[in-house]
Formats: structure tokens, sequence, C-alpha cells
């Protein structure tokens, strides 16, 4: 799994689960878009009511990033809308995951965790909220990695507050959604090639 | 002793139930509850523990054993919900009682020596000969929960209007804020209620439907009357109800996510005005669609193993659970439409429910790719029906989840409706025909979805979205006079010309208002609670103490500005 930043990547490569969180919604939100893109296949689960995923946004960062083969149908989603659900969602999945705020709810946590540390495959945890309150840091002897994002003016900030690797560090980072997407110009050069007779046809006119 | 029964209470081996007119029986009975438990001999270690019986049921995980424990004391029922898996609490352990004992909530029964006989068939659509009082609260403003002056309803009529503290005795009574001096066996204190439509009476036909007592489902969400009509088709058919059910969803693509996690189908009017019009409805739609598609989530369950995929909703002949209890919801309503509007309203009331329950997380009959597959079904059957409705000639002018409104020949209607009917296997009537109807726009000529007026073919106005709670009372009636004297026009052309004309007299008539009016023409609601802007700012009607002319005169222009464009 990665997340696209080569320095973020350096610091997960060899970790079994990460978890990421910051207050920061939007930080959160395009960083984590933007795991499942770079990470695909892969399947995410989506914790709570009110959604956290927008797969529009997905196909963006994906068609921006110029993948060949598209996100529609290598990310699977799994919706937990209470906290009952999210342990067996989690378990029920094979492979790398992400997870969408997994203590959205504020309790079940242990089970949670449990379930988490189970997993074989690769699991990032990403949470809009500040972990060391949103059920406290108990269940952060499952990570191997934990890392905070805070957001500064050019792009933003990972504070690494645990790694098995590195010492407690900032890594300063552009954003994640810093990609040029050609979008109306592309489709501009698309009605060229369509419409616009071929130049040779011009030149052959009499 | 004949009565019917109000309430119930739970006491050491037995049942407290209370008659009308404030007769109380006592009744020995134990109350059931549904436990799976490894060692059912153990279960006897508990002094309230009368019996213990072991039965096979089934449910979403499955084939169970479960052990059915007769508690003579409810008090025991916490002890065992901690610790072990506790089934079929809804309905609750006093409803099986009552049900068990013949007694079951607001129907007529005979009390003996030998027991309780029930003197009208369950599903009876009688009403129950009970006295039911209604105490309404208001003041100079409108409805108020502390106001200084009452309304007094007995079985639906006005008795008496006040001001203080009414007293009243009833079997069941409702207060809308407190009412000490009124006494009833039960009585509902407002405020604390969750849901309260549509009035007792309503609370009544729910308590009826539902088999349950007022007691317990005055204080709930309308889905708990719903939830309980369910897990009574649930125990008919022997399929044990957890206390909490999870739910873990089958993996969808995007692509999957992206079709199925759609609301209903609408589309933006072409703002104008239009002659002719037909708003065709489509009836109960969703839990028509439920029942008609046989969409429950046991089905959809067993489907999605037997297909390997979500989509295929059931190859079952028997109705699930959630269709057959919506199912004798629609022919109840459709009975009681013709007999009692206010009944058959709150009927609505769950049917309306129905749906969003499928998909609500704590619902005990919920998965959401039920919920999912009817949203599909409705989208599915709105786009059929518009395209036989252009078809038959006629030409789409609005679509708003499951109603049309369309324009073009009548004498192709009915035989366009009777295709729409055999095309999307659901009842489709006219709602309404206009002689002409207007769709209204904002300043970008962007069309309001969901705000239109007309004039029907009897001459009546019809109006949605146009008077708003939230509009000071001088802009709903300045609205209303420019409507009504619209629909005095046969057709748009001649509504038009005279709104045009009368506006100019008609905004000069309300900006003076503005400035010298009572003070209930000032008065707006705002989340329940009556406002008045003053020159300070909003503040509660309840103190009014002057109004910003300013504001109401500048909202008046806005109105007539909106109101000009709209007919020019």
């Amino acid at each position: 799994m990665r997340t696209g930043l080569g320095s973020l990547d350096a610091l997960l490569e060899e970790d079994h689960v990460t978890e990421i969180f910051s207050r920061d919604p939007y930080l959160i939100g395009s960083l984590c878009h933007r795991t499942v893109v770079e990470s695909a296949p892969v399947a995410v689960v989506v914790v709570g009511e009110r959604g956290g995923l927008n797969p529009y946004l997905l196909l963006r960062i994906s068609r921006a990033l110029g993948r060949s083969v598209s996100v529609r149908d290598l990310v699977l989603v799994k919706r937990a809308f209470k906290a009952e659900d999210v342990p067996p969602t989690i378990s029920s999945l094979e492979g790398d995951v992400v997870v969408i705020d997994p203590y959205h709810h504020g309790k079940l946590c242990g089970l949670i965790a449990a379930a988490v540390k189970e997993r074989e495959g690769r699991t990032m945890l990403f949470s809009p909220r500040d972990r060391r309150k949103a059920c406290g840091a108990y269940s952060w002897h499952v990570p191997s990695t934990i890392i905070e994002l805070r957001s500064m003016s050019h792009g933003f900030e990972a504070l690494v507050l645990k790694s098995p690797r590195f010492p407690e560090m900032a890594v300063s980072l552009p954003p994640a959604l810093a990609f040029e997407e050609k979008g109306l110009m592309l489709w501009d050069q698309t009605k060229e090639k369509l419409f616009k007779p071929p130049a040779e046809a011009i030149a052959g006119e009499p | 002793m004949k009565g019917y029964v109000v309430d119930a209470l739970p006491k050491r081996g037995g049942l407290r139930v209370f008659l009308d007119g404030f007769r109380e029986v006592s009744v020995r009975t134990t109350f059931p509850i549904y436990v799976k438990a490894d060692d059912p001999e153990r279960l006897y270690e508990h002094p309230a523990v009368k019996e213990v019986h072991e039965e096979d049921w089934s449910s979403f995980e499955g084939k169970l054993r479960l052990c059915r424990v007769e508690l003579e004391d409810l008090g025991a029922l916490s002890y065992f919900r901690r610790r072990l898996p506790i089934y079929n609490l809804l309905p609750s352990p006093i409803s099986q009682a009552l049900f068990r004992l013949n007694m079951p909530p607001l129907r007529l029964i005979e009390v003996g020596w030998n027991g309780a006989e029930l003197l009208q068939p369950l599903n009876s659509l009688e009403f129950p000969e009970v006295s039911w009082v209604e105490v309404k609260r208001y003041d100079w403003f409108g409805p108020y929960r502390s106001g200084k002056f009452y309304r007094l309803c007995r079985n639906g009529t006005i008795e008496r209007e006040g001001e203080g503290e009414p007293e009243a005795v009833g079997d069941l009574a409702y207060c809308d804020g407190r009412c000490p001096r009124v006494k009833a066996a039960f009585k509902v204190e407002g405020g604390a209620e969750r849901v309260w439509l549509p009035g007792l009476k309503g609370l009544m036909e729910r308590s009826l439907a539902s088999r349950s007592l007022p007691r317990e489902i005055a204080y709930s969400s309308i889905g708990k009357s719903l939830t309980i009509n369910e897990a009574w088709v649930a125990m008919e058919r022997r399929f044990a109800v957890p206390e909490l059910k999870v739910n873990v969803e089958d993996g969808k693509t995007l692509s999957q996510l992206m079709d199925d996690d759609k609301a209903g189908l609408m589309f933006f009017p072409r703002p104008g005005i239009y002659d002719n019009a037909y708003q065709l409805d489509f009836v109960s739609m969703y839990p028509s669609i439920i029942v008609s598609r046989n969409i429950s989530p046991e089905s959809i369950q067993e489907a999605a193993t037997a297909a390997g995929s979500i989509g295929l909703y059931s190859s079952r002949s028997e109705l699930g659970i959630v269709p057959e209890a919506i199912r004798r919801l629609i022919e109840r309503r459709e009975t009681l439409k013709v007999m009692d509007r206010e009944r058959a309203d709150a009927v609505k009331l769950m049917l309306v429910a129905s749906f969003g329950y499928l998909g609500y997380r704590n619902s005990k009959f919920g998965r959401v790719e039920a919920y999912e597959q009817v949203t599909k079904e409705a989208r599915k059957a709105m786009r059929v029906a518009m395209e036989v409705a252009e078809g038959w000639g006629f030409s789409i002018i609005h679509g708003i989840i499951d109603s049309l409104m369309v324009q073009g020949p009548e004498e192709r209607l009915d035989d366009m409706l009777a295709d729409v009917m055999s095309a999307t296997r659901l009842k489709v009537r006219v709602d309404e025909v206009f002689d002409w109807v207007a769709f209204t726009f904002n300043e970008q000529g962007e069309p309001h979805p969901q705000r239109y007026f007309g004039r029907t073919r009897g001459g009546g106005l019809k109006a949605r979205g146009m008077l708003r709670s939230n509009q000071p009372n001088l802009v709903k009636w300045f609205l209303a006079e420019v409507m009504q004297r619209a629909v005095q026009e046969m057709t748009g052309a001649e509504a038009k010309r005279a709104v045009l004309d009368l506006l100019p007299s008609l905004e000069e008539k309300y900006v003076s208002l503005s400035r010298s009016s009572s003070p209930l023409a000032f008065v707006m609601e705002i989340k329940g609670t009556s406002y008045i802007r003053g020159r300070s700012g909003f503040y509660e009607a309840i103190r009014y103490v002057d109004h910003d002319p300013d504001y109401y005169a500048a909202w008046v222009l806005r109105v007539s500005k909106e109101l000009r464009r709209w007919f020019s």
C-alpha cells in the first residue's frame, strides 16, 4: 500500500498496520482518497452513516494521475454503519484494507483494534479526529506507525508519533491532491481531433 | 366485566390491567423472554424463572435453538439481558403476555373468572369507545406550550376553551405542555414525546395497528410501531429477532456503489405557466415496491447467497417479513381512508417510515441493500412511466420521486395510465387536473424543484412550497391573496394579466401594513418556535415589544418582485 507521497511511503513501507489521523477533515480525506487510488486494488471500509468516501473524487484522482486502468472495479467498498458492524466487517476482508474513521462511534474500541490486529493483510486506518481523545491511546499498541497530519500554508506536516524504524520527527509534504488535471483542455483536444478535418484532406482539396 | 384495555403495568406474578372508566383488573401471568443458553437447566437458578421451554426458531443467522423463559417478575429481564444473547424483545414481553391472555390493547374484552374473552376480531377496524382528552395550549400568536389559553377536546370535538389550568378526566389524555389537573389512566405530557403526529387519535391507531400499549409507543419514534408490527409477523413465522442485529455488507465495487447508492429520481421543471396539466401519482410508491417486489432483509440475504451478488432480490414465492407487515398496513390504510382520514394518516405515517427504516442502521429489519433496491426500483418505475407517457403523446413537465406532471391529450389519459400501471406493476392515479399550473424559479432563472401552484379543475387552489411556516404571516397573507386572485382565471395567460394588474395596489397595501398592523402579522415560526423581528434582532413572539417595519416591508417587496418575474 502506498500514499503516493515518496517520503511518507518510505516511512510506512514495512508496516503491517498504520494509523494516520488529523483534526483537519480535508487533509485526512484527501490523503485517504489518494492512498486508495495509489493502492488499488484495495478494499475500503467506511465507518459511519455520513460516508467519508467520495467515489467521484477517486475517479478524478485516478484520471489525473493517468492511471491506465480505472479504479472503478479495483476498489471494493464495504460500509459499517454502526459500531457493532465494524469488527466483523474488517475481519471479513482479505488483502490490503483502508479503514476510514474506524473509531467514529467512540465505542467498542478494543474489539475494533482486535479485528485490525488479527488481519493478515496490510491495514491503513484514517481518522478525521484527534485520536488522543477519540477512543484514547488505548488501541495504539496495534499500529506499527502512527502519524498525525497538520496543515501548513503550502502542504502539510506529518508528525511521526510512533514508528519502529524512525525517531519522533516531522516531515513536510506537498498537498496530497497537488496534481494537474487537464479536464476540459483534454476534451477540447479530443473535440479537435474528432471534428477538425485532417490536414492532408485540406491540402488535397481542389 | 366488559371494557377496553387502555394500559397495563407489570407486577410480581402478573399484570395490573387498566380498563376504561378507571377500572383495574389483576391478572396472574408470566412474561416470555427468549434467550440462547448452552445449559437451559441453569436458567432455573434465577428465582423469577417459572418455566423454561426449548424451541426451534429461524433467524438471520440460520436455525437457532432458543429457550423460552417464563418470568414471574419482569425485573429479572435486565439480569438475563446482561448475561445472555436475548431475542424477541419486540413485541415487548408485556404485549406478548397480553396477547396470550386475549387482552390486546384498545380492544373490547370481557374478563371473567376463567380469563378474558376477546369480543372483537384482532384486526378489527372499530375505534375503541373510550374517553380520550387532548389539551392544546396557545397564546395570542398561535400554538405555544406555555401559553395562557387552552383548548380541551374530548373524543375529537372541542369541549371547552379557556384561560389557566384545565381540568378533565378521561381514559387516555394528551397535554401539550403540563396539565396536572387532567386525570387519565394513561397521560402523555407534551415535550417528552419524540414524534407527535397526528394527535392522540393517531397514537391510538398506531397502538391498534401494532397491537402494543399506547404507553410503549407514545414516547418512541414512529419506527418503533413499525418494527413491532414487523416483529409480530416474524413471531408468527417463528423467526427470532435479535436485540442487536449486526450487518456485514457484501462488498461493492465503485461502479456498483455509484449505481446503487442513489435517492429517488427528481428533475427540475421548466419554469413557466402550463395550461391543462395532469399530476400523476404512484400510490404509496415505496411501500408498494417493497410488497410487489418482495424486498425484505432476509429474502435479500438468501438471494445474495444464491446468486452470489446483490441485484436479485427474491426468488421466494412467500412474502418476506417486511413486505407482509407492510401489505397489512396498506390494506388497513385503504379501508380506513373511507372511514376515518385521521386514522388513515397515522397508518400512512408508519408506511412512510417503512422505507427509511429498511436502511436505518439500528433497525431490527434493516439492510442497506434492501433499501437501495427499493430506490433503484422507484427510479426504474419513474423512467418507465415517463417513456410510456411520452409514447402516448404526453410531454413531461415535472417529476419528483413518485409523482409526474404531464401535459397532453385528455382523451388518452386513461389508456396511458393503464399502460403505465401494467408496465410498472404499481398503482398510479391522477392526483390532480390543473387548468393551469405555474412553476417558479429564482433570480438566476433556476427552477425551484418543489414550489408550484395552480388552478385545479374545480376552480380551487393547489400550492406546494409557496406558503412556508418560516415566512411572516404578513407575507403569507400577501401570497395567499395573489394566488387566490390568480386562480379565478381559467387560463395561464389570463392569470398572468390579472396578477400583474393587481400587484401594484396589493404591494402598496402590504407595505403600509408592515408599518401598522396587528402583531400577529409579524410572527414567523422557526423550528416550532414563534419569532418576531424587532429593531434589535429576532426575539420570541411571547415577549412582543416592537417590530422592524423595514425588514417586513423589504420582504413584501422582494416577494412582489418575484411574483412579477414569474408572471411576466
